[in-house]
Parts: structure tokens; C-alpha cells; sequence
């Protein structure tokens, strides 16, 4: 088996465990649509490895693979097939995106277990998994459209699960609608792209880009900004944003592998994939950086205000794709990958430990009555603890080497970059300060009763399941959460999940130590060899941003002691000190309103004015009016035409035939 | 003398097909047609074509005609009342439609730059339109055609028992009513616009109206 | 020559090989016939369709063998190339499929099995032949054994008014089509001398181009094969006929008969008069226009779904027309492309309205298929998809032939007809949406509802309260099949590229 067939068996997997799922639910006895879909993964996983190993086994310079299942449409102009690229960046993305997919659906087995909607669950999750793959594996822009519009929709669905949530529907269609505005960039984007290239294979256009687009022309340069268009909406990046935050009304388990380890993280993807156009397009480069600078500050000080603890995480998510975005954009682009590894490891494990708090908690999620959990919860503390400690920063946990090897190539780069490079710090001192807030306040303090009781061995079930977000009341019917609330130390499949993930959050950064073992890099290197952005951090750079990370990440951690350990209440006085700021912040830089005032009310007031008086009148009157009648009319007269009477048929032939001979006797 | 035949023979023709559907009693359009047919066969001999010419005689004024003639005495007579004519208009209509068509034929076959129309004819050889040659061309030339017409005519003949037949029961012993198709069944009230005799013969206050959905 | 030929007439070789799909069509249907008469119920009830099937998979077995051959057999009277064994295998795939829909039908044990079916296997001959014909007598004949046994099989259901109705309206309407068809060939002959094709062509090359009398024969020719293709303004038969006809008999005929016409339509065109194209084109173009246009808005408001179906195809006529019109190889090739999948649609949808013709009283009203999503998902899939790909919604096959359709007519420079295609379906969703807001939105009527309507069984279905209420597999078999290869080749339409490519190259040398 070579590398391409085990490619094509890696995408073949979840779309094998999806359609039986969705196919035979109706017989599957409890829980075993959770394993069909979590063994589906496990050999989407296994063939994975297959494809790295079989990749490894060729050359370097030999490690760029396509295979082609089929020809969709080779016509004049148009070559789109369903062909996929194996190379190492695929590769690397499949390896992540199926072993962390495995894990949380191992977890979910557990988690979800008492949802009525459990097979729905499970074949929407292999679907998602499938567009996903097919989104890292395609081989042309076609498939890569066709993988991104259908990662959108599995996000949308899995956000409107518990579909009779109005607030979860209302996530969902917010989070559709961005995800299709940012649909509709990749496809202008590409069709930028195509028109100079004539190709939508990548690696045809890769090789005739350097020829067809000027170094930072115009075409090339709108194209690319259209694809970051795509990019930030699918990784939510200012301001394109604000549907990630809402989407944490979908289960804990969406939220851990699609909004925070695989799906978001699509944007980087494409940056990198598309590396050989965006450094045709310096201007678009530096776009994506600023954004993405920008989107890792104020996301990490909103997470700071931010009381939902999953929503606390879902800005800590958006903030460390900040970085990656930045890292790609700036041409660092191993060490931009090598964060979308680690922080998938850590951000899923973080995630699945506040699903096991959320779970003792009876569905609750406000961080305000989340307390004291830490002797009610061991194992899922140590599990929050230690990705916390990989998203701070701490060494030698994995979060420490990716971000400082982001920030280490930026700084490399000088001039203005150093501004990011500073910018960078300053968000890893806030995000080890939200991370520990979030900690000491779910963990440490006074246990609440929820905690108190769980101490004594009795999981809370609240009496009446209320909607956390706005506490109406539900009941556990299909289309809300299940009657069972689940905690990891009581689940077995759960701890396994997340003990790997842990142990991955630990040691996952083994794969990228600068200067020493540099595995990740090496593998990397065969994609990125045509680059032209060389970046080569100096010892001193490295050694002192590794020393600033360690001390930075202590600091913050240190300072949320201080503010919510050691001295209880000093948080609300320097909120009241800074009340303009934590307005801001907890106001979540009110980009929700600004998008309202800017968009959405100039939009409806359009809408109305033109309902009232453009689309009534004109359109509807006239142009719909008019169209409609004028079909209706034909309708009447073709159909009245009909009459049955065999005579008039005849005669019918018989005007035909003599406008055709007449035509034809003009022609002579 | 040539010319004279043809004259003759062009009059009966085309008097005969005008008398055909211009004729009331079906037995006397029968018989037009005869004429009509022998007619035809006399053009044919003027164009050498003997064998042609005997098997319409043979053929169509002969056996075909008898049937026919079988047909309107055993079933004639019927009356054939309800089919409203189409109208003052309608027949102008027709007219014109119809002329305008001779019109074009005639414009088509006159107007030909062809050297062979108009003159004394095409130069055929010797034996040209004999049966000899004709069976010739029968068992070489056309020979696909001709075996594939021997074939519809089984087909042909097959579908006329399963016509004729109406049995109206079923296969498999259940008898059914035999319908008497009459025109009173093709303008029993269906909807608008479903291609029936009916809503072109008026009293459409007794048509269901069409259903909108 | 003549004279030589009169001492001593060598008769034709014969290549068996070449015509071995039209023997096992032609033996199958003499087969079919005898085993008709046997006494047996089983034997004709089940054994009659069985031998059916055989014989017209043997004919597609054959076609395959001979793919690659293109002979000219029997005195060059007909052709057995590429376009004739892509039609073939349209044709007999239409067959099989009207086969498996009247195998329990009401239709055969009206008019006895073997006859009935013999008549399908004839009139598929007939297809054959006119495809394949190489001169006007062949094509005429090939014309007339494609209709004389559809005229019969459209009134087999004997006990109905409307069927008899429908195939008497044939039968005459029909006969003024072929009375046009032949007088155009007869003044082809006369302008040309010669009723090989070859022939006409190279008479036609020799300037005799726009000679009145061969302009008048084509457009005479036109009339007689637009009328077979049911194009507007010859099409008024079609929906009569198709509603009143047994439904299996509709469903070949939508198909089957289309797929002859168009294949005749492209030898005529595109091998006998390409030289004339300049003359021809814009006649076509404005057929298939209004064909177009008129399908779709006749479609709108009908109650019965044959109807609708016999003015979408209708409307679809058009489309093809459209390929035929452009005369270039990307235009056949569209055109082929297009007959193909037509088929499919059209084969998976009338699957299931036969289906709920027998499960239903409603005959195939637009009431048989409400609720059908919620009741039998296997049927209501396919008619989905199906109407999906009839109105050209993109990952079916329909959207694949439309796209190719357009691409051919922009190519060509005909961007105004792309236009109106773009246009016409458009409307096309106006009544296709209907039937799968019927399938999906609609509550089953309850057996009151119908009586309080009032509205009285149109056509199609059996008032036998015995045959109600049964679901046959062989329908849905058919349905989910044809359904199922709707989607397929519109995800992967790659074999059907290729296959019309190998079917069009046999006319590009003409082109």
C-alpha cells in the first residue's frame, strides 16, 4: 500500500462510519453508534500512520504525491477531478485531525451517552471528520471548496444539535452565515486565482504562479486577500469572530474538536498550503499578520472579563490561532503548524475537562457559581491544570516551544515586525493570566454545593434542566441535552481520552525543540522547500525568548494568584479601578455591536426601505408581477392549446410545417 | 396522346382525393378513393413504372379498397353527432394554412433549378422499373429494408389481433367489462386542460376547476 | 452495371457479427411470441418478460463485443458504428427498464404477454435501424417499425377510454408525420438522385446546395423528425398521449423513443446534410426555442404527473435539439450526453409513479405522491432525484448534461439559446418543486379526501381494488437503481464524457 492509497482509506473511513450510522440507527442498540463512529476514526487514524510511514520511505524531493479517483469535468478550460495531495503538510494535518478526532469521540461515547439524539450525534461527527480530511487532502481548489463548505455545514449542524434550543439554532445560523461569507471568499479568491493560472490543480497553479502573477501585483494580491477572507472567517479572526463564541452553545465535545483542535484551525491551513501565492502577495501577508496580531490581543483580553468557562476557553482559542495565523502569515511556517498541533492537544483537553466540570455541575457554566472543585474533581483537575499549563507557556509543557518558536521567527524578520514580536509576549502574559483565572475560580476557593455534594459521592442532577445560557427551561427530550450528566472520573472511556491528550499536552512538544531535536521542522521542510521567506532566529534570539516565555507565562500565572487566590476581592476593585476597560472587555470590545451598527441595521433598514418601496412597486409589481403573468399567461394559452381534439393537432403540424417550409423557401 | 393520358389521369386523381374527405356518405368516399388510386396507377404507367403501377391496382384499389368497403357497410352510417365543426374561423384558417403549404410545394417543385424536372423526364434505361430489376435491387441493394418491411408487417399484423381481439377481459380468467368506446366517452368531464374533447365543445359550467396547488 | 447485376445478382454480404444486436432483438421478439402462446400462466406471466430482458441483454452484450467495429453492413444500408451501439444500449436500457415497470402491470395481461412484448422488442428494432440507417428507405422503414408497434402498445390497456384514446390519437397524428416525413424524402431523392446518404451528400457538395426543392425536402424531413422528437409546435400529441398511454408504455416511450429520434436527427444532420448547415442551423435553433419555452410554461399547473412529465419532455426536447442545432463535435457530443442522462431521470421517476399507481388510487394525480417521503422513502428518493436532475440542480447527472449543453451552445456562439436554457429551467422549478414539495411538505390525502374533491381517477391507475396497495419490487428496484446512477454520474461523470465522445467522434469526420 502505498502512501496515496492509505490517503484515500484515511478519507474513506469516516464516510463509511457516517453512512452507516445514518443508515441503520434505527437497529443500532444503545451506544454503539459511538463505537462504530469512534472505530471508524481509529482506522482513519491507523491509516494516517501508514501514509506518514509510507511518505517517510520516499526521498525528499519525492514527497509530493497526487492520485486522482476520478475526472469530475475536463472540458475547455476547466480540469477538476477529485484528486487528492499527499505531501508532508497533508500528511501532518491528517495525523492531527484524526488522532485528536479519535480521542473525542471516545470521549463522547461516554459524554453524550445519555442524549436521545445519540446516533445523530455520532454520524454528524464522522461527517464532519470526513470534510475535514477531504479539506486537508484535497488536491485542487475544487475539493478544497467542496471540503470547506462541508466542514461549514457539519458546524453548523453539531452548533443547532440540541436543535430546539433557540439560542443554540440562533448560534448556529450566526456561525453558518459568517462560515459562508467566508465561502464566498475562497471562491472569488479562487476564481482570481484560476483565471491567470487556468488550473485549479495545486500543484500546476503553484508552479505557473511565479509566471502568470507579478511579484505583488494586483491580481495576485486581491486573490489572496480573498482567500484570507475565507481564512478568518473559518478560523475566526477579527472580525470575523464572533460566531466562535456562540458556537460553544453545541456540545462539550464539538466544541473541544471543531472549535477548537481541527476546524478553526483551517484558516492557518490554507495559509500554508497556499504559501507559494501569499509570497507573491507580500501586502496580504502582512494582512493576515496584523490580523492576526490584533485578534490574539483583544481576544485575550476579552477571555480575561469573560464569565462562561467554555466561552473563557473559545477566546483563549481564538487568541492562539491568533498566532498561528500571525506565524504563517509572516512566513514561520512550521512553527505556526507545530502551534496548531500542540494547541490542538492542549485546547481539546481543556475543553473535555470543562465538559466534566459542566458535567458535576448538573449543565451550569458560569465561572460565577463554578468553585472549590479541585478535591471533587482530581483527575479532571490535574487534566485542566495541565493544559493550562501548555497554554501558558510553562516549560516544558508543549505550548512552551511552539509560541516561542512563532515569536522567534518573527522576531527574526526585524523592523516592524518586532511590534508583533512585543504584541506576542504581551498576549502570552494574558493568556497565562485568564488561564489561572479560570483555574483558581473553577478549582480552588470554597466548594460549592454542587462540588460539596459530589465530595460525598452523589453526582448534582439539577431538579428542572434549564438552558445555561439564559435558564429556560428545558426538558431531556430529543432536541435538548440528555438526562445524564457526566464527569470523567466515573467514565472510563472519557479518562482514557483525556489522559492521552494530557499526555500529549505534556510531551508534545518534544517534536519541535529548537536546536535539538527539530523533528517537526525536518518533515515539514519538503513542502515549504520552494519558499522564499528563510527565516533563521539567532541563539540569542531563541534562548532569550524561551527565558521571556518561561518568565512571562510565571508572571501571569503568579499575578492571577494574587488577584484571585491570595487577596479574594481584589479582582472587583481592579475592575472598578479600570471600569472603562473591563467594560470594554467583558463587553467583548463590543464587536457584536459594532457589526450590528455597521452591518446588520444599515442592512435592515435597507431591506425595509427596499421592501417598501423599491421591491414592492418595481420588483414585485412589475418585474415578479409581470414575469409571473406573463408565464402564467403562456402556461394558459400552451395548456388551452391542448384541446383534445386530434384535427387541431393536424392543423397545428400543419402551421408548423408551413413556417418551416416558408423558412426554408426564404433561404433558397 | 401521352398528353392527353396524363391530363386525364391528373384530373381523376385529383378529383378523386378532393372527393374523398369531401364527400358526406363514407361509401362514396370509399369509392373516390378508388378512383383516386387507379388514377395513380395510370401516372405510373406513364413513368414506366409497371410494376408499381400493378401493385397499386393490385395492391391498393384491389384488396385494400375491398376492405375498406367491408368496413364502411358493416359499420357505416354511424352518427357522429356532439363533434362541433371548428368554426367560420377555423375552416379560413385551415384554408389559408393549407394553401399556403400547396403554395410552397408548388413554389419548391417549379422553382427547382434541377435540369430533370420540367423536361421530358430523367433518361432511364432500358428495363428501369421492370419487376426483374425492382427484385433485384430487392435482394441486393435494398435488400436490409426490404427484410426489416417484412418484419413490421408481423409486428403489424401481431398488433392488429391484439386490437381487434379486446378482449376486455383480463389475462388470467377475470372477466371486466368490454367498453363500447363512443364518443360520449371522450367527452366525459375531466379538468381543464387535461386534453379532452370536452372543454372545447363548451358547457364548461359542468367542468371541475383546476386544481391549484 | 444494371445490366451485369440482372445476368448474374450477387446478393449482399452479410456481416452477422456487425448485426448480431439487431438478430438477438429480432429473435428475441419471435421468441417472445411463441412462448406467448403457451398455456401456462407461469410461462407467460413470468417467463414472457424474463426471455425479454435476456434477449435485450443480449442485444447490449452484442453491442459491446462490436464496439469497436464500424461497418457498414448490407449493401451499406445500415451502419453499425459508435453512435448506432451508444443508442443501442440507450434504447435496450429503456427497454429493460419499461419491462421491469410492466412486469406486474395491468397493460401485458390486457393484451397478452407475448404480444405485448414482442411489440416492445419490435419497436426497439425499429430504433435500431432508424438510427442506423445508412439511405432514406432504411430510414423510413426504420421509422415506421419504431411507430406502428408503440401505436398498439399505447392502447393495450384496454378497459381505459383514455388508453385507447391516446393511441388512436397517436396513430393518426403519428400518420401525419410520417405522410410529411416521406413526402420529404421523396423530394430529398428528387433533387439529389440518390437515396444513399453518402450519396445525398456528395450530390449536395457538388452545388446543388440551395436548390428550393432540396431545401423544401429538408424542411419537410425536419417536420416528420421533430414530430417523432415531440419538439414544439409538432408536440401537442405528446402530452395527450403520454397521459393516457399505460405508464411502463409512457416511460419507454419518453426515453427510448427520444433517444432514436436524436440519434436519426444527428445521422441526418450532422452525416447526410452537414453542407447545408448554414441553412438548417437557424430552423433548429428556433425549434428548440420554442420547444423550450413551451414545455416549461405547459408544465406549470398540471395535475397529473404523466402530463407534467410529457411537457417537461417536451421542454427537455428542446435542450437537445439545441445540441443538434450548434453542428459542431462539442454539440454531439452535449446532444448524447444528454440522451443519456435524460434516461436515467426519467426512468427513476416513472419507477416510481408506476409504484404508486399500484399502491394508490389516485392514479398518478399529484395526491399519489403526497406523503410518499414519510411513507416509503426507496420510492421517494429516487422521485426527488430524479426531479432534481430533470430541473439541472447541480451533483445529478441533469446539471452535468446541462452544463455541457450550455457550454456547447456558447462555444458555438449561440450564447442567446444558453440563455433560454438557463431561463427555462428556471420555470422548470416551478412545477418540479411541486412534486417534491408533494413528496416531502404533503400529508397523504386520506381515502375521503379524494371523494370530496371529486375529482375522478384521470388515467393510469387500475380501479381494481385487488391491485392496490401492493409494492413490487422490481419498481423500486428499477427506481433506487436509476436514482442511484442519477447521482453517481453526476459526481462522477467521467464514463459518460467518455462514452460520448466515442459516440460523437463517429460523426466528427462530418462535422
Amino acid at each position: 500500500m502505498n502512501a496515496t492509497h492509505a490517503a484515500w482509506l484515511v478519507l474513506a473511513a469516516p464516510l463509511a462510519g457516517t453512512l452507516v450510522i445514518a443508515l441503520s440507527f434505527k437497529w443500532l442498540p444503545r451506544q454503539t453508534a459511538g463505537w462504530i463512529g469512534t472505530l471508524a476514526i481509529a482506522v482513519s487514524f491507523g491509516y494516517s500512520i501508514v501514509a506518514f510511514v509510507q511518505l517517510q520511505s520516499l526521498s525528499p524531493e519525492h514527497r509530493e504525491l497526487t492520485s486522482s479517483l476520478w475526472t469530475i469535468a475536463r472540458t475547455t478550460g476547466v480540469d477538476a477531478s477529485a484528486t487528492i495531495l499527499v505531501d508532508p503538510l497533508s500528511v501532518f494535518m491528517i495525523l492531527v485531525v484524526s488522532g485528536v478526532s479519535m480521542l473525542i469521540h471516545l470521549y463522547s461515547v461516554s459524554y453524550l451517552k445519555g442524549d436521545r439524539g445519540y446516533a445523530r450525534f455520532f454520524a454528524y461527527l464522522n461527517y464532519f471528520v470526513f470534510s475535514m480530511l477531504l479539506l486537508v487532502l484535497a488536491g485542487n481548489f475544487l475539493l478544497l471548496i467542496v471540503g470547506w463548505a462541508f466542514v461549514g455545514a457539519a458546524s453548523y449542524m453539531l452548533i443547532s444539535f440540541w436543535y430546539r434550543r433557540a439560542s443554540a439554532t440562533q448560534a448556529g445560523i450566526k456561525a453558518f452565515v459568517i462560515n459562508v461569507i467566508g465561502d464566498a471568499g475562497l471562491v472569488l479568491g479562487t476564481f482570481f486565482i484560476f483565471r491567470s493560472s487556468h488550473s485549479l490543480d495545486f500543484v500546476a497553479t503553484f508552479r505557473v504562479a511565479p509566471h502568470v502573477f507579478a511579484y505583488g501585483s494586483g491580481g495576485i494580491t486581491a486573490g489572496c486577500l480573498l482567500l484570507l477572507v475565507g481564512a478568518f472567517a473559518k478560523s475566526a479572526q477579527i472580525p470575523l469572530h464572533t460566531w466562535l463564541p456562540d458556537a460553544m452553545e453545541g456540545p462539550t465535545p464539538v466544541s473541544a474538536l471543531i472549535h477548537a483542535a481541527t476546524m478553526v484551525t483551517a484558516g492557518v491551513y490554507l495559509i500554508a498550503r497556499m504559501h507559494p501565492l501569499f509570497q507573491l502577495a507580500p501586502a496580504a501577508q502582512d494582512v493576515g499578520a496584523i490580523v492576526g496580531c490584533l485578534t490574539l490581543l483583544i481576544a485575550g483580553t476579552i477571555a480575561l472579563a469573560a464569565v462562561d468557562i467554555k466561552r473563557v476557553i473559545a477566546y483563549s482559542t481564538m487568541s492562539q490561532i491568533g498566532y498561528m495565523i500571525m506565524g504563517v502569515s509572516a512566513g514561520a511556517y512550521a512553527a505556526g503548524l507545530f502551534h496548531l498541533m500542540t494547541h490542538a492537544f492542549f485546547k481539546a483537553l481543556l475543553f473535555m475537562a470543562a465538559g466534566s466540570v459542566i458535567g458535576a455541575m448538573g449543565g451550569e457554566q458560569s465561572l460565577d457559581r463554578i468553585s472549590g472543585m479541585r478535591k471533587a474533581l482530581p483527575f479532571t483537575f490535574i487534566c485542566f491544570l495541565v493544559g493550562g499549563l501548555a497554554l501558558s507557556g510553562i516549560p516544558p509543557f508543549s505550548g512552551f516551544f511552539s509560541k516561542d518558536d512563532i515569536l522567534a521567527q518573527i522576531g527574526s524578520r526585524g523592523g516592524w515586525y518586532w511590534a508583533l514580536y512585543a504584541a506576542g509576549y504581551l498576549g502570552a502574559g494574558l493568556t497565562a493570566l485568564y488561564t489561572f483565572r479560570m483555574i483558581f475560580r473553577a478549582f480552588l476557593g470554597e466548594p460549592n454545593p454542587q462540588a460539596r455534594e459530589l465530595e460525598h459521592g452523589h453526582l448534582f442532577h439539577p431538579e428542572q434542566p434549564t438552558n445555561p445560557a439564559n435558564g429556560e427551561v428545558e426538558d431531556t427530550d430529543v432536541g435538548f441535552p440528555g438526562p445524564d450528566h457526566v464527569i470523567a472520573e466515573r467514565a472510563l472511556p472519557m479518562r482514557v481520552a483525556m489522559s492521552l491528550l494530557a499526555l500529549l499536552a505534556i510531551a508534545g512538544g518534544i517534536v519541535g525543540i529548537p536546536k535539538t531535536t527539530s523533528w517537526l521542522e525536518n518533515f515539514l521542510a519538503p513542502t515549504f522547500a520552494g519558499s522564499t521567506i528563510h527565516l533563521a532566529p539567532s541563539n540569542t534570539l531563541i534562548y532569550v525568548g524561551l527565558a521571556l516565555g518561561t518568565v512571562i507565562g510565571l508572571g501571569g500565572i503568579g499575578l492571577a494568584w494574587v488577584v484571585w487566590v491570595a487577596r479574594p476581592g481584589s479582582s472587583t476593585v481592579i475592575a472598578a479601578r479600570l471600569a472603562p476597560a473591563y467594560r470594554l472587555f467583558a463587553g467583548k470590545w463590543y464587536f457584536d455591536e459594532l457589526i450590528d451598527a455597521l452591518v446588520v441595521r444599515p442592512a435592515t433598514w435597507f431591506g425595509r426601505f427596499a421592501q417598501g418601496s423599491f421591491e414592492r412597486v418595481f420588483v414585485n409589481g412589475t418585474l415578479i408581477g409581470g414575469t409571473t403573468a406573463i408565464v402564467r399567461a403562456g402556461s394558459a394559452v400552451v395548456r388551452s392549446a391542448e384541446s383534445g381534439f386530434v384535427r387541431y393537432y393536424v392543423a397545428f403540424v400543419v402551421i408548423g410545417l408551413s413556417g418551416v417550409g416558408l423558412y426554408f423557401l426564404v433561404q433558397s | 396522346m401521352t398528353y392527353l393520358i396524363f391530363f386525364i389521369a391528373a384530373i381523376g386523381t385529383l378529383a378523386g382525393a378532393i372527393g374523398v374527405i369531401a364527400l358526406k356518405d363514407p361509401f362514396y368516399c370509399v369509392l373516390a378513393l378508388v378512383v383516386h388510386l387507379i388514377s395513380l396507377a395510370v401516372l405510373f404507367m406513364l413513368l414506366r413504372a409497371e410494376f408499381v403501377a400493378a401493385a397499386q391496382v393490385v395492391v391498393y384499389a384491389g384488396a385494400v379498397m375491398v376492405l375498406y368497403i367491408f368496413v364502411v357497410s358493416y359499420i357505416g352510417g354511424q352518427n357522429l353527432s356532439g363533434s362541433a365543426g371548428p368554426g367560420r374561423a377555423g375552416t379560413l384558417a385551415a384554408f389559408a394554412c393549407a394553401g399556403a403549404l400547396v403554395a410552397e410545394l408548388f413554389i419548391a417543385v417549379l422553382g427547382t433549378g434541377l435540369k430533370a424536372v420540367g423536361t421530358g423526364g430523367a433518361h432511364v434505361a432500358a428495363g428501369f422499373g421492370n419487376p426483374e430489376s425492382i427484385g433485384t435491387l430487392f435482394l441486393t441493394k435494398f435488400l436490409a429494408p426490404f427484410e426489416i418491411a417484412s418484419y413490421l408487417l408481423l409486428l403489424a399484423a401481431v398488433g392488429a389481433v391484439t386490437l381487434a381481439r379486446r378482449r376486455g377481459g383480463l389475462d388470467d380468467g377475470i372477466e371486466q367489462r368490454a367498453p363500447r368506446i363512443s364518443v360520449a366517452e371522450f367527452m366525459s368531464a375531466r379538468p381543464y386542460y387535461t386534453g379532452t374533447q370536452h372543454e372545447t365543445l363548451g358547457r364548461p359550467e359542468s367542468l371541475p376547476e383546476p386544481t391549484q396547488r | 452495371m444494371i445490366a451485369a447485376a440482372l445476368i448474374h445478382p450477387h446478393g449482399p454480404y452479410i456481416d452477422w457479427a456487425a448485426l448480431s444486436p439487431l438478430v438477438a432483438l429480432v429473435g428475441g421478439s419471435v421468441v417472445v411470441l411463441m412462448v406467448g402462446l403457451l398455456r401456462s400462466r407461469f410461462a407467460r406471466t413470468q417467463v414472457v418478460p424474463f426471455l425479454t430482458l435476456v434477449s435485450l441483454g443480449v442485444t447490449i452484450g452484442f453491442v459491446i463485443w462490436q464496439w469497436h467495429r464500424h461497418v457498414a453492413a448490407i449493401s451499406g444500408a445500415l451502419a453499425f458504428d459508435q453512435l448506432t451501439g451508444t443508442i443501442t444500449l440507450l434504447v435496450a436500457a429503456g427497454g429493460i427498464a419499461a419491462t421491469l415497470l410492466s412486469w406486474r402491470g395491468q397493460a401485458p395481461r390486457e393484451s397478452a404477454h407475448g404480444d405485448f412484448y414482442s411489440m416492445m422488442l419490435g419497436s426497439i428494432t425499429g430504433m435500431v435501424v432508424l438510427v442506423a440507417a445508412q439511405n432514406l428507405v432504411t430510414l423510413f422503414v426504420g421509422l415506421e417499425l419504431l411507430s406502428i408497434p408503440l401505436y398498439v402498445l399505447c392502447a393495450t390497456e384496454m378497459h381505459r377510454a383514455a388508453s385507447l384514446e391516446a393511441g388512436l390519437k397517436y396513430l393518426i397524428v403519428g400518420s401525419v408525420g410520417s405522410a410529411t416525413l416521406v413526402y420529404g424524402l421523396a423530394l430529398i431523392y428528387g433533387a439529389t438522385g440518390s437515396t444513399d446518404f453518402s450519396g445525398i451528400a456528395g450530390s449536395i457538395s457538388q452545388g446543388h446546395s440551395s436548390d428550393v426543392l432540396l431545401l423544401t425536402g429538408i424542411a419537410l424531413l425536419t417536420v416528420g423528425l421533430a414530430f417523432k422528437a415531440s419538439i414544439a409546435p409538432f408536440h401537442q400529441w405528446t402530452p395527450d398521449v403520454y397521459e393516457g398511454a399505460p405508464t411502463p408504455v409512457t416511460a419507454f416511450m419518453a426515453v427510448a423513443t427520444k433517444a432514436a429520434a436524436f440519434g436519426v436527427l444527428l445521422r441526418v444532420f450532422d452525416v447526410m446534410l452537414p453542407a447545408e448547415h448554414l441553412n438548417w442551423r437557424p430552423a433548429l435553433l428556433v425549434l428548440a426555442a420554442i420547444s423550450i419555452v413551451v414545455g416549461n410554461v405547459g408544465a406549470l399547473g398540471q395535475s397529473s404527473l404523466k402530463r407534467l412529465l410529457g411537457y417537461s419532455s417536451v421542454a427537455q426536447a428542446g435542450y437537445i435539439l439545441a445540441g443538434v442545432a450548434v453542428a459542431t463535435t462539442l454539440g454531439a457530443r452535449a446532444t448524447i450526453l444528454y440522451l443519456v442522462v435524460y434516461l436515467l431521470m426519467n426512468i427513476a421517476a416513472f419507477g416510481a409513479i408506476v409504484a404508486r399507481e399500484r399502491m394508490t388510487p389516485y392514479g398518478d394525480d399529484f395526491d399519489a405522491v403526497a406523503g410518499l417521503g414519510a411513507e416509503d422513502p426507496w420510492l421517494a428518493w429516487p422521485l426527488t432525484i430524479a426531479m432534481l436532475a430533470l430541473a439541472g440542480v447541480p451533483a445529478t447527472a441533469g446539471f452535468i448534461g446541462k452544463f455541457f449543453l450550455i457550454d456547447a451552445l456558447v462555444g458555438a456562439g449561440y450564447t442567446w439559446l444558453a440563455i433560454l436554457i438557463v431561463v427555462g429551467s428556471m420555470i422548470s422549478l416551478g412545477y418540479y418543486l411541486r412534486v417534491i414539495n408533494a413528496v416531502w411538505m404533503r400529508s397523504a390525502p386520506g381515502p375521503s379526501a379524494s371523494a370530496a374533491a371529486g375529482v375522478p381517477v384521470i388515467a393510469g391507475g387500475s380501479p381494481e381494488a385487488d391491485a392496490l396497495g401492493q409494492t413490487h419490487i422490481e419498481l423500486r428496484f428499477a427506481a433506487v437503481v436509476f436514482g442511484g446512477a442519477t447521482v453517481f454520474f453526476g459526481i462522477v461523470p467521467q464514463p459518460l464524457f467518455d462514452l460520448a465522445q466515442h459516440a460523437a467522434n463517429t460523426l466528427s469526420g462530418a462535422l
